[in-house]
């Protein structure tokens, strides 16, 4: 308390220091703050990171297109589950504080048995996130302006010259398991 | 997830936004009060 008294006093007080001085020390103090909080928040956006809890998910995507491909472009973890936008990010990193309590206090996917029977859980979660927002996430690279249908197979454009143009659809529907092997799709529309 | 989870964590992402800017603010003025106190600043009392 006595700590805190003096350091109002001292926030309430005029400076002796030039303004320069301090207007300075206001600057690049909020540039280190605002550099060290986005290299933590990236560093949560890492494969690295994502691998301590989801090692099993992680190794999945080797065998698919969004880890190897003809042009070598490839997706991470964040690039399809953390939204882009800065305050979308924000709410998805302070959502996460619940699956972390259900990591290390619950321990609902401890162990690959246990992570098995969680994978349709967390899938429909996701899937469910990836309708809500229109596959935004798949968007972010996936540009339907820009897709060149004469390039696509004729079922794929067909697909998305109705559907997926006119709104009926989202990317979901329709591409699930494309990163990760499904879950047991029972139930699932579209997919008995 | 339902309608109300949804707004409680988006309630909480947004508080959480001034939270950080705020905790960001105190961070830098406690540590620039402390480097001016260290010099032209000490007498203030």
């Amino acid at each position: 308390m006595k700590l805190l008294k003096a350091f109002w006093k001292r926030l309430a007080a005029p400076s002796k220091a030039a303004v320069g001085v301090v207007l300075f020390m206001g600057f690049a103090g909020g540039l280190l703050f605002w550099g060290a909080f986005n290299t933590g928040m990236e560093a949560t956006n890492s494969e690295e990171f994502c691998s301590g809890c989801h090692a099993p998910i992680v190794q999945e995507i080797q065998e698919t297109i969004h880890y190897s491909n003809r042009s070598g472009v490839r997706a991470i973890c964040s690039d399809c589950h953390v939204p882009h936008e800065w305050t979308d990010k924000i709410v998805r990193k302070v959502q996460a504080s619940k699956e972390l309590f259900a990591y290390f206090v619950l321990d609902t996917i401890g162990t690959e048995e246990k992570f098995k029977e969680r994978r349709a859980h967390l899938a429909e979660r996701e899937w469910a996130r990836f309708k809500n927002n229109d596959s935004l996430e798949c968007r972010n690279c996936h540009q339907f302006d820009f897709m060149d249908f004469s390039e696509q197979s004729p079922r794929s454009a067909k697909q998305h010259s109705t559907a997926l143009a006119s709104g009926e659809k989202t990317c979901v529907d329709c591409h699930k398991g494309i990163a990760h092997k499904l879950p047991d799709m029972h139930g699932v529309e579209g997919w008995q | 997830m339902s309608t109300l989870e949804s707004f409680i964590w988006h309630f909480l992402g947004y508080t959480a936004m001034p939270v950080i800017i705020l905790t960001g603010f105190a961070a830098v003025a406690a540590f620039s009060v402390w480097l001016l106190s260290l010099g032209k600043d000490k007498e203030i009392d």
